[in-house]
This record gives structure tokens, sequence and C-alpha cells, in this order.
């Protein structure tokens, strides 16, 4: 030892003999002057090198023979500076010019947006810091062309709807693969009632950039798993330099967008009345009166008292306010040797109905640790656990469901009694008139459903760097998540009172693993060519298990745990697991950053396929042409940067549940106490990927030195092989294979126009994104018009479409409801052969714009989201609209457009006391109740002041910002029921609220 | 440092290893069900895949509710009073609102299991005779309860038929598939409505040869057993119009040694239907856990009342109480007491209780009863009050002791024995009128007596699901006032749509009249 470190003195003595040394000190600054610390200053061709001082200044030993010094900064351009004969040297940093230094990650590797060739969008962190929201893919949402984001309901951390360039499946799933820091998500919500959304785990506060790989050449590189297309989630990285801590909280509240006007208890009695005289015209007008009031348990009353009668505000006493609360803490920092990341934050909102909330608490910890030279460890942990109070029924017409009972309450029933109790409970004698004869409020706060999810993803990650040109990366990830959903109905609660409640005990386990390996090598020749090759392989297994016990018949409310049960009467569970073999590479290629072309294709292996078809090889290529690099465009100022790209690629979808291809034997019947064995699944050896193939040109150009850019893409894609049951007649004893069968078609144009019109003290950014979207089904299978199992997915017409009959209207002279049938013709009777292709679920256009305005320490963010094209059933105004043809409230809107006389040319027909007029069909028949969402809404709208500097710094703080903000604060729609944002049934569903908060943020 | 370096190129390479290795790992085979091979190939096997075929009767879609209430809703004895809307249209026979695809679907998946299970019980090692004998009888006897309620449905009665609008009997298919190119390749026509009865008997034939009188013995009324076969035939026959072999089938099941069950008289009438297990039960589909009940929405008990015990009409609702006894059959059982106009009576300041119910001596109209206050209260039917010990857990019987009578009086009727015709109906009679006394002369001859016998057989089996095929068979309009239907037996409705799925892309399949 000893020896070898005389040798290493002699050595350094050497280098020091041969190379004569001269000191060179200095000071960095920006460009207003302002010192710069912890700036790089490197001696260029070497490793010599030092940081500066807090105070901008550095000493530095040079060889003699150095000509340049490299001066480098965290969000800096760097910049070279001849040394000369100079011993002094002071530079003043530029601050980046980022359309130029911006790199995207596009998936096992990190690429200059130069030298990108296909469709990509990338969010940054400054885009959705702060929003009140429970996790990264609701910050997708209108800011990315292309990708529509929607919410299924308003529930604080509930499912969400991510489809990227139009859906392209019939049966397999639609959902983008999830990588976060390397680590691919699952996102099935396993068998959990309770909403669930797997993406909650990630403070979405915690992440530096989400890249959205849209077409399928981008997405490509992760093959079988990339149809749907690919979103790249990466966190925030510790940075060189001294520790930073940054605090952050908000607090809120939010509350309904709208509540739905219904009628009085008189008004009901009155419109009843007259349903009754409609439907049965002999009846005496006193025998109408008291068929109405008897539904209100009354017997027949004078006038006088029914005008006295109270009307109860079911609605308003359902939808109240709910609060928002976040706090988060974070800290980094490090050396050269090593860098670190943590970050702690606790979140919780609660709903304008009660008792449904959300709550997270979250920790985020990464390491980067330089062991030597050439070799990086990299070390990512976040552990989170997040709950959810549920409601006791969603998205459906429970009863019992406040989101959907509250607005057909018959007004009559009183809420609560003189003593405060609750009116109406089972056993107490008292009864609540009408179909909804539960009291919500005391069903939404006896109830007991609770879901909570402790997750943990992990990684590691070996970096080793054996030449300046070659990287090689090993990373270990595990995505763990158990999920637990204790439900306890309260005994005495009107569904489970006669069975002294109900607990349901579920646990859903997780573990999904992920080991991936590449080789990265990049290589510059005579300057002008550039060569990239990446290659890797990877294996992922996703394993789920599942686990649920029903207990019921509880002696007391108080006892909510299975012990306290008389009897189990259900018991059941299951295990699966799917697990995919890949090997993936690329060569990348650009002349003099000009000319762009890039190769990528994967192996994928997938265990959910049948023996002859477990493989499959997805390849993509794209080209890109920088024109602002040739020398014709060099010289123009005017266009600051201008690229054309097109790209082919394939990709695969995979999201079928696994074993679909074997013929299986089931045991889930039961019979006489013991199991039923059937025959519960037909085989398919062959059954294999549905594939996308893609072609995308696009377009990016900025004037005026950036400050108009411009990024168009128009693509056309094709999936085929779809995944798809074929129907059998059911006389075979089945119903359906599994099989690839079918072609869909999607053409889109997606534009993002960015212009920045002042850019000094007064700024401002606006920036809009539009996608347009066509789809259509362009072949099935034996050649069938339309699908055996489902009439509405047909040849030629887009998916998602509703093949229905159309409403015509209300007859004027009659007040009777009216179709058309497939000529054009009026009819009372429209049957399946007057059906039609009518709108469809998914917009045909979309998008947002974001405007932010900035004027000293002041900035205002507004940014606006809109769709358009899309068509919905309101089936929670279906219901409002029975026009006390059943036995529940009505809107006022029904009450008020009625047809009263002949003559009368309104939009609802006359009060009918049955579910249909006689000889006709029912009310809720074709497109009556089916209606356009589109909306433009202020999805966000941001105030903010940040402290000036000059007065922080005396305390020595980094930043304070102060800011309030409101979501969903303004929505333009003519949507009648309570929101138009929401997927799936809308009846019974939390709707969408509006949220308000102000927060706090210090950096110090 | 070149040692590190070299620990981690090692490092490197061990994963490298590891991750080839894991290509045998794409073989994960299902966990939860197992390959089609192995399922069939023991007695477990086989036993199990037997309970599956019954486990299908206890559906929504069969005797679970649809193959009551449907027809009973549709038949001239019922009114759906709109309490959850549930069976209005059925009720009210608006074209399409009829039994419905999920029958045809799971009865074509039963037959398929029991073909597979018939192909692979013979072969199965350590079966004894009498097993094998069992596995078979039991099997036959599904088969054709399964094809029976199909073709009883989907196509005209072989006592009537409207010969102009008659497609056909319904699929017979005796292959088990098991593949899924055959599957696929499959196109089925309709046999003929003789061909479909054919096909029934010969399973019957069979199950009535291998399976003993009883069956399972001491749970006999839950499996498939001699006498249930026996009892299934005269119904059939009766259906068939062949009157000699519904009597002598009838005679049969009567006069079985060993058999199951036995008649109630009017002191025990209502204590049978509050058993679990029906006294005069020949069949029944069994629901042994509570858990397998079908809920409060559609359970036989949620559809037939609100009630959760007797007499509890002021206590809390229990079910949805969708289909009620219209004023014809709460006349007809005599029970008097209830408003004419709306069958319904609303509770008021001035007249909180509904009103007293009177009772005639017919036994029989003991279980029906005020219900519970949910949009007032209606005479409801009791038959099912979750009687297993569990709320909406009823087992369900399927064929019982009274039908061999009225089966035989009627065959006796139909072959000129008026007198053996007129003493089987007063078996009836004296187990179900309390004080009834054999008139010392015959009180009904001629058509007269064919009526009364289709009488008792509307009152003995109310939302039983044999009405609506009473009227079928014999070409009787449905006449109802409330709510206004009157149904010429030729109207199409009177048939179900053929499930559109079927005849789509099928040349081979015709779908029923009218649709």
């Amino acid at each position: 030892m000893r020896k070898l470190l005389t040798a290493l003195a002699a050595v350094l003595l050497f280098s020091v003999q041969l190379f004569a040394q001269k000191i060179i000190t200095g000071k960095v600054t920006d460009d207003k002057g302002s010192p710069i610390a912890n700036a790089s200053v490197v001696v260029k061709g070497t490793r010599v090198g030092t940081v500066t001082k807090a105070d901008g200044t550095f000493s530095i030993s040079v060889p003699a023979n150095a000509q340049t010094l490299v001066i480098s900064s965290v969000d800096m351009s760097p910049q070279e500076m001849a040394i000369g004969s100079q011993s002094t040297i002071s530079i003043s940093l530029k601050t980046d010019d980022k359309s130029l230094q911006e790199v995207v990650v596009t998936g096992y590797q990190t690429v200059r947006k130069k030298d990108v060739a296909s469709a990509i969008s990338k969010i940054s962190a400054a885009d959705i810091d702060n929003l009140p929201i429970a996790n990264f893919a609701q910050a997708m949402q209108g800011r990315a062309a292309g990708v529509a984001v929607s919410a299924t309901n308003g529930i604080p951390g509930g499912a969400l709807s991510v489809i990227i360039r139009g859906v392209g499946s019939i049966s397999a799933g639609t959902t983008p693969l999830y990588v976060v820091d390397g680590i691919q998500l699952n996102t099935s919500t396993g068998s959990i009632n309770t909403a669930n959304n797997p993406l909650n785990f990630l403070n979405p506060d915690d992440i530096e950039s989400i890249e959205i790989l849209k077409d399928a050449a981008a997405a490509s590189i992760y093959g079988a798993k990339a149809a749907n297309g690919v979103v790249l989630v990466t966190t925030k990285k510790g940075k060189i330099g001294k520790t930073k801590f940054s605090f952050n909280t908000y607090i809120g509240q939010s509350s309904p967008l709208k509540l739905l006007e219904t009628l009085s208890s008189q008004e009901w009695i009155q419109l009843r009345t007259e349903a009754n005289l409609n439907a049965n015209p002999a009846l005496t007008q006193t025998a109408a009166l008291t068929s109405a009031l008897g539904l209100f348990n009354l017997p027949l009353i004078s006038q006088g008292k029914i005008d006295s009668l109270p009307t109860y505000d079911w609605q308003d006493a359902s939808f109240g306010k709910g609060t928002i609360f976040n706090s988060e803490f974070s800290m980094n920092g490090g050396n050269q040797n090593l860098t670190y990341y943590l970050s702690g934050s606790y979140s919780k909102q609660t709903s304008f109905i009660h008792p449904t909330d959300f709550q997270r608490g979250a920790l985020l910890s990464k390491v980067n640790f330089k062991i030597n030279d050439k070799i990086t460890l990299d070390n990512n942990i976040s552990i989170s656990t997040f709950s959810q109070n549920a409601p006791y029924s969603q998205g459906n017409t429970g009863f019992g469901n406040p989101a959907f009972a509250s607005s057909l309450m018959f007004p009559i029933n009183p809420i609560y009694n003189n003593d405060g109790t609750y009116y109406g409970m089972p056993g107490s004698g008292q009864i609540i008139a009408g179909t909804f004869n539960h009291n919500i409020l005391a069903t939404g706060n006896l109830v007991n459903y609770f879901a909570r999810t402790n997750q943990f993803v992990g990684s590691s990650s070996l970096i080793y760097k054996p030449t300046a040109n070659l990287t090689l990366k090993t990373l270990i990830g595990m995505d763990y998540r158990l999920t637990q959903d204790h439900r306890y109905t309260d005994p005495r609660v009107n569904d489970f009172f006669s069975i002294g409640g109900l607990l349901s005990e579920q646990s859903d386990w997780n573990t999904n693993l992920i080991s991936t390996t590449t080789a990265n090598y990049n290589k510059r020749f005579k300057d002008v060519h550039n060569v990239n090759v990446l290659a890797g392989v990877e294996y992922r297994r996703d394993q789920n298990q599942w686990f649920q016990a029903d207990v019921q018949g509880f002696p007391s409310y108080l006892l909510q745990y299975a012990s306290a049960g008389a009897t189990g009467d259900n018991a059941t569970g299951q295990w699966t697991a799917s697990s995919n073999f890949s090997q993936f590479g690329k060569v990348g290629y650009s002349f003099k950053s000009k000319y762009i072309f890039n190769y990528t294709i994967r192996r994928d292996g997938s265990s959910r396929f049948g023996i002859n078809n477990k493989f499959g090889i997805f390849q993509s290529v794209q080209f890109a042409w920088n024109v602002k690099e040739e020398s014709f465009l060099k010289n123009t100022s005017a266009i600051s940067d201008l690229k054309l790209r097109y790209s082919f690629g394939q990709a695969g979808n995979d999201q079928i549940p696994n074993t679909q291809y074997a013929q299986l034997y089931s045991a889930t019947r039961l019979y006489g106490g013991g199991s039923g064995l059937f025959p519960s699944q037909l085989g398919n050896p062959d059954l294999t990927w549905e594939t996308r193939e893609e072609s995308n040109v696009g377009l990016d150009l900025s004037l005026f030195k950036n400050r108009v850019s411009l990024t168009v893409d128009a693509y056309k894609k094709i999936n085929r092989d779809l995944l798809l049951a074929r129907s059998l007649y059911n006389t075979t004893g089945f119903t359906s294979v599994q099989q690839n069968l079918g072609k869909i078609e999607n053409k889109g144009l997606e534009i993002l126009l960015s212009v920045t019109p002042f850019d000094r003290a007064f700024k401002w950014t606006s920036s809009f994104n539009i996608a347009f979207q066509k789809n259509k089904v362009l072949e099935l299978y034996d050649g069938l018009p339309f699908l055996p199992a489902d009439a509405s997915i047909r040849v030629g017409e887009p998916l998602g479409a509703f093949f229905i009959s159309e409403w015509a209207g209300v007859n004027p002279a009659l007040g009777r409801g009216m179709w058309y049938d497939i000529n054009g013709n009026i009819t009372y009777n429209p049957g399946t052969a007057d059906r039609k292709v009518i709108g469809t679920i998914y917009p045909k256009q979309f998008g947002g714009w974001n405007n932010t305005i900035s004027y000293k320490g002041f900035s205002l963010d507004a940014f606006f989201q809109y769709e358009y094209g899309r068509v919905r059933q309101d089936a929670q105004f279906l219901f409002a609209m029975r026009m006390t043809s059943a036995t529940f409230n009505t809107l006022q809107y029904g009450f008020d457009t009625r047809w009263k006389k002949p003559g009368d040319i309104v939009p609802t027909p006359r009060p009918f006391t049955a579910t249909a007029e006689t000889n006709s069909v029912s009310w809720e028949t074709g497109t009556r109740y089916y209606f356009k969402t589109d909306y433009i809404r202020l999805k966000q709208l941001t105030l903010a002041y940040d402290l000036p500097a000059s007065i922080l710094k005396r305390f020595s703080i980094d930043g304070v910002k102060f800011y309030v903000q409101g979501l969903n604060l303004w929505t333009y729609s003519k949507w009648k029921g309570y929101d138009p944002e929401f997927t799936g049934a809308n009846s019974g569903i939390i709707p969408q609220g509006k949220n308000t908060t102000i927060g706090l943020q210090i950096r110090f | 440092m070149k040692k590190v370096n070299n620990k981690i190129i090692l490092l490197f390479i061990f994963t490298g290893v590891i991750v080839q290795s894991c290509k045998k790992q794409l073989d994960i085979p299902s966990r939860n069900s197992i390959d089609a091979s192995l399922a069939l190939t023991n007695k477990a096997g086989i036993e199990n895949s037997i309970n599956s075929v019954y486990s299908i009767l206890k559906r929504e879609s069969h005797y679970g509710r649809d193959l009551f209430s449907i027809p009973e809703a549709m038949a001239d004895v019922a009114f759906a009073n709109n309490r959850s809307g549930r069976l209005i249209n059925e009720n009210r026979n608006i074209s399409g609102s009829n039994i419905t695809t999920a029958l045809w679907t799971g009865s074509y998946g039963g037959i398929n299991e029991i073909n597979l299970t018939l192909a692979a019980a013979p072969g199965i090692p350590g079966a004894t005779a009498a097993e094998k004998s069992r596995w078979e009888g039991e099997l036959k006897f599904l088969r054709s309860l399964l094809l029976f309620d199909l073709v009883k449905n989907y196509a005209y009665i072989p006592t009537f038929t409207v010969p102009a609008q008659d497609k056909g009997g319904v699929v017979i298919n005796l292959q088990g598939f098991d593949n899924p190119t055959a599957a696929a390749a499959f196109r089925p026509s309709r046999a003929t409505v003789a061909a479909c009865y054919a096909q029934i008997m010969s399973d019957l034939y069979a199950a009535i040869n291998l399976l003993v009188s009883n069956g399972r013995g001491s749970t006999g009324r839950n499996y498939a057993s001699k006498h249930a076969a026996l009892a299934l035939g005269s119904r059939i026959k009766l259906y068939q119009g062949d009157w000699v072999k519904a009597d002598s089938f009838a005679t049969a099941a009567i006069t079985i040694s060993g058999g199951i069950g036995a008649m109630t008289n009017t002191t025990n009438y209502v204590s049978g239907w509050r058993a679990a297990d029906h006294p005069e039960g020949i069949f029944q589909v069994w629901y042994a856990t509570l858990n397998e009940n079908i809920g409060q929405n559609t359970a036989l008990s949620a559809t037939h009342t609100t009630l959760s015990a007797p007499g509890a009409f002021d206590k809390t609702r229990q079910g949805q109480g969708d289909l009620m006894p219209n004023g014809f059959l709460l006349t007809q059982l005599g029970v008097s007491g209830w408003p004419p106009a709306t069958l319904s009576f609303s509770p008021t300041v001035l007249q909180p209780l509904p009103p007293t119910l009177t009772y005639s001596n017919d036994i029989r109209n003991r279980l029906f009863e005020w219900g519970v206050n949910a949009s007032g209260h209606y005479v409801e039917c009791t038959k099912w009050l979750g009687k297993n010990g569990g709320a909406h857990w009823d087992n369900v019987v399927v064929l019982r002791w009274p039908e061999l009578y009225l089966n035989r009086a009627e065959a006796k009727y139909q072959q000129g024995d008026q007198v053996g015709a007129w003493n089987d109906l007063n078996v009836i009679r004296t187990a179900r009128y309390a004080g009834f006394v054999i008139p010392v002369v015959q009180d009904f001859t001629g058509t007269a007596l064919l009526d009364e016998i289709l009488r008792q057989r509307m009152l003995e089996y109310a939302f039983e699901g044999l009405r609506f095929f009473d009227l079928k068979r014999y070409g009787i309009s449905i006449t109802k006032t409330n709510p206004v239907v009157n149904l010429p037996a030729t109207d199409f409705r009177l048939l179900p749509r053929i499930p559109t799925g079927e005849v789509d892309g099928n040349p081979n399949m015709v779908q029923n009249f009218g649709y």
C-alpha cells in the first residue's frame, strides 16, 4: 500500500513537473450580474476543474498549455473562454436557451429535443405545480394534444380514463403504459370495489416531467405493451450544491358546480294529478288528486292544506362543502459524488358529498451515488399509503346513494326529526314516501366503506460507463401494492336492517417485478456523423392475488369487525400472474444534426398468449430533417427552428385477462354444498397480440426567437388482429371464443401553438392545443356488417357509436312523444329496424388553452380545457324526467316545459302515469336523453405572487410564493345533468366539483 | 478500483443470465381453473360437473325467478305494480317482453355440459355400475327438463298450434363442444316440435329406467329421481296431448313405492309452505346456503312480497313486491276486503292500517295477505318468504304432488273418463277446502268439469309458472282488466323472440313469427 502511494505521489509530481502550472482567478455571474455559486469551471479536454464559491469567485490552477476554460452551471448555457495570457477572468453566463438544450425522455434513453423524430408530448413540472389533484394523469388533462383524459366522476382520487390518439381496441384494454423512473406500473385495479386509482401513489409535485409517447414509432420500443401509447414519468432529482429545502402547503374547499332544480311538494302533486288524468281521462279531478296525495301518504285534503305542505330540499342537504389540504416538504442537494432528493407529503381532500374522501401520505427518496468514475448507483424509493372513504354506492342507482337519490327524494319527506335525529329510519315506524325510501343522509353517515392502499415502488440501478461512449445499465424494480377494502354496512341502514348489517373484507395484492438491462453507445465521427446504438433485455412479472370474506348479522352497529358477525356467508379469492420477456434495440444516426434516422426493434414474449404465438416483433423507423440547419435557412433570423418528421411504427396490445388462450373448466358454481365444475372457456392456441401500425408526419416550427412555436402532427393508425370475443351460437354451450379478428382505423391531427406576445417585465405566454380525431371500424369477421354481440359496433362506423332510434320531439296536437322510423316518418313504436348510428362517446375535437401572464412578482395562469362532439346519455336527467310517472321527484325543467294544451310546441311530453303512453314505447327509448357533452371549462386559474429576491436575501431565503387557485371555476355547457365531464354512466356518480385553494411555497 | 469494476461487470452478466433463464416463465397456467383435459377424468370431476348443471336451475333466468314469475306476469292472474319497474312490460304483454335470452344461453350451456359429461362418464376409473347409472339418469333427466323448458316457451305446445305461424321447435344438440373450430362452424337449425318432444321423452325414459324411486335417498327431492322423472313425464305428456300416457305417468308417480313427499291437507297446507323443504315436493331446486339466494331485487320472495314474515305488514320492507295477484285471482281465491280499483291501500292519518281481509274456506288463500306499505299496501303472495332461514333464501319446488292429480284429472277428462277426472279433482278439493264434503252427485260435467280442473290448477299453482302454459296449450286468450290486455292465442307475442344473435348470420335458423 505504502509503495502504491509513493508511486502515485511520484506520478502526480511528475505530472506537475511536466506541465507548468498557472493560477487563474475570476468570478462567474448571471446576465443580471448576480454571482452564480457552484458553477463548474473546467479546463477543456481535461479533468482539471473547480466550482465557484457562494460569491461566484473561483481560483483554479491550470496547466501552462491550457487553452480554454469551460464554465457551466445548471440552467445556464455553458460558455467557453480562451485563457490567453489572462490571469483573471470574469464571465457572465446566459440563461439556457431551452429550445436548444431541452431534452426529452424517450424510453430507456434521453435525447435532445432536436433529435426527436416521433410524436412526443412533454409536460414539465412548472405546468402542473401545486394543482390540488390526486394523481399525475389528471395533470395531463388538456395539456397534451391528442391525449384525452377524463375523470370517471368527481370522487377525489377516483378513476380516470386516459386515451391517447383514439380507441383502437374493441375488447382489449385502452390504458396506456405508465413508466415511472423506469418501472412499468401495473394499473389493474384488481378486484377492489372502491374507486381506486393505482396512479395515486405519487405526489404530482414530485414530478420533474411527463413525456407522452403518442405515435406507434415512439412507443414501439415498449413493444407489446405500447399500443395505447406510453406515459413516461420522471421524478425530481437531487442537484449538486448546497442542500435546498422547499416547503409547500395549500388549503381550500370544494363545492358542487350545480344543483338540479326540482319540484316542490305542491308542484309534484299538481303534476301527478295531471298525469293521472292524462292516463285515465275517466277519472274525476278529485280521484286523480286523491291518488296523487296517496303517494305522499296523505289523505284527500283541501287546497289550502296542500298549499301549506312543506318542501324539504334533500339535494341541498346532501351536497355540502368539501375540504382540501396538502402539505409537503422536500430537500435536495449533494456533491460531486452523491446527490439526493427527499420529499414527504400529506394530502387530504374530502368531497362535497359526505363521507367520500381521499388521503395520502407519501415519501419519495432518491439517492444517486458515484461509486467511482465509471460506476454509479441510483436508488429510488417511493413509499405511500393512501386511503379513501367511499360513498355507499358509487356510479349506480342505489337507493341509498345521495348523488343519485337526493334529486329524486320526495320533497314531502322530512330529513330530520325535531330532536335532530334522522327521520324515517328502519324500525322507527316513520315511513319515507316514494321509491327512494332511505334516509340518504343517514346512510352516508352510517356506512363505513374504507379502502386503504399501501404501495411501494422502488428501484436500484447500476450504471457502468467503461468508456465515455458506452453506458451499461441494469435496473431492478418493484411495484408492490396492497389494497384493503373494509366495507361495513351498518345494521341501521335500510338495505341491511333485515340481515343485521353486512361486512365485506377484501385484500388485494399486486406484486410487479421488473428487470431491465441496457447498453447504450454514443459516438460522434468526424464531427458530422452521430451514431447511437441501444440494446436491452427486459423481464417483467405481474402477480395479483385477492381474498374476500363477507360476514353478516351484527348485534350492534358498534361492532364492525368479522369476529362479531353471526354468519360468514361468502369467502372467495383468486390468483393470477403474467410475465413478459423482451429484447429490444435501437440504431440512431444523425448527420450534422440535419438528417436524423432512427430504427427500433423489440421482440416480446408474453405468458398471455397461445403456445403457437407467444412471441411478436415490433419495429419502427423515424426520419427527421432539421431544415433550419440547412445553409439556406441558417441565416434567416425570423425562423428559429424548422423540423420535418416522418415515422412509421408497430406496437402491440396485450391487455386481456391472463390465460384466455387456455381451454378451461372452472368451479365457481355451487349446488347442494358441492362445487359445480363446468367448461368455462374454449381455448385458442393461436391467440396473440393486437397490432397497431401507425404513420405520423410532423412539423416543428419556431419563429422570432421562439416567440411563436408550432407543432403539428398528423397520423393514421390501424389496429389489426383485434383481441375480440368471437360470438358463437349459444346452442354450442358457449357464447364466445377469444380470437384475433378485425381492424380499426384512427386518423387525426394535433396542433400545438404557443406564442409569447410580450416578453419583457410584462410577459404573456399563450399556448393552445387541439386534436381532431376520427375513428372507424374497418372490418370485423366473416364479412359481418356488425358485431353479433353488440349491434352498435358496425363496419364503417366509429367505435363508441350509439345505435338507437331517433327522438322526434313532442306531438303538438296530442302531447305524446314521437320517434322517427328508419324512413324518417313519425312513429310511436320505433322498433329494432328503426335504429341508426347517432353520435359517439368519444369527442371529435378536444384540447386546452393555457395563458401565463407575469409582471414583476405576480403571475396569473388561466388554463381552459374543452371538448366537442361527444354524446352521452344523461341518465341522471332521465331518472329526474319521469314526470311523476314514477314515485320520485322530477325536474323543474320538465314541469316548466311540458305539453299542456294542443298547439304547445315544447320539448317535454305531457305527464302520463305509466312507463309509456298507451300503444307507445317507453319514454327512455332512443335518443331522447342523449345529449352532446360539449364544454369549455376554466379548468385552472392561479394567481401567484413571488416576494422579491432582494428582500428574501436578507433572510437567506430563495423564494416565497403566495398563490390562490381555483379549479373548474367556470364552465360553458348545455348539459342538463350535474356535469358533462364523466365517463361511463352518470347516474349516481359524484359529479365534478369546484375547488378553491390558497397556498404558500417557501424555498430556502 | 479494477476489482470493483470486475465485480460490477459480473453482476451485469449474472443479471442477464437470470433474465435469460426466465424464458420458461412465460408459461403461467391458471390456478383458478383447470385445464379442460383434466376436468372429467375422475369421479369427483363427474359429480361436480353434475352439480354445475343443477346450479343452472338456481339462476334468476331459470327457477330462481323467470320460469315462474315471467309466465305469471304474462298470464291473466297477476298485476305488476311498478314498485321497482320490474315485470311491468311482461304484465302488459309488450312485444319483446317475455322469457329472456339468459334462459336460452343458460339451458344450452347446461345441455352442452351434459353432453360432455355423458361422453366422459362411462370411462371413469373406479366408478361402480350404480354410480354410472345414477350419473346417466340424472344427466338425462336434466337434459329432458332443460329442453322441455326451452320448447314450451320458444315454440307452440302440440295441443295448440297456429300452423301459419309455427316456425318449429328449438335446437336439439346432443354433441359436446370442446373445441373452438367445431363451435365456430356450428350452424344449427330448429328441430320440429315433435322431434323435440321425442328427444325429451327419450331422455326421460332413460332416466326412469336408470334412477331409483327416491333418487339420492335422504336428499332425494333436491336431485333427479325416478319419482321426479315420472311426475315430469305426466306434465310433458299433458302438453303433448298424449292423454293416455299422461294418465299412466301420473298414476305411476302416485302409486310409486319408496317415492318422495306426499299431499298436504287443510291443516298442514300453510305449514308446508313455511318449511324449507315443502312436504309435497318431488323435485326442488336447492339453495343450500344463504349466499346462494338471488337477493333483494329478483329472488322469488323479493319479486312477490315486501314482507319479512307473515303478518309483518307494519314492519320493515324486505323485498321489492313487484308482482301481485290481480283482482281476478284474489276473487277466485276467495279473498276480499281489498280496494278493487287500485288493489292498493295507502294509509292516512284517518285510517293508518289496511282494512281486514276476509278469507273463504279455501286454505290456499291464507298465503295471500297485506304487504308492507311501499307506495301503498298490496295483497301479496307469501309462498316464498325466506323459509330456509334467511332473507330471500327459499328452495324452489319444481314438481309438487297436487299436479299429479290435476294432470291425471285432465288426462282422464280428455279420454272421456269424467268420473275418474272428477274423483281426482275431489282429491284436490278435499285437501284444500276446509270442511269440503264430496257431493253425492257429480257437481261438474262436460266442459264445466275441464274448466274447474284448469281453475284448480290456477289456484293451486298461483305464481308457480303453470297458468300461462295452461292458457297457451288450450289456445285461450289472455284477458286482463288492469292493465287492459286482450291477447288472442293467435297473437305472435305468445312466443318470445329467438335471441337475435342466434339467428343473425345463420341461414339455417328461423326467427319466430312476428319478430
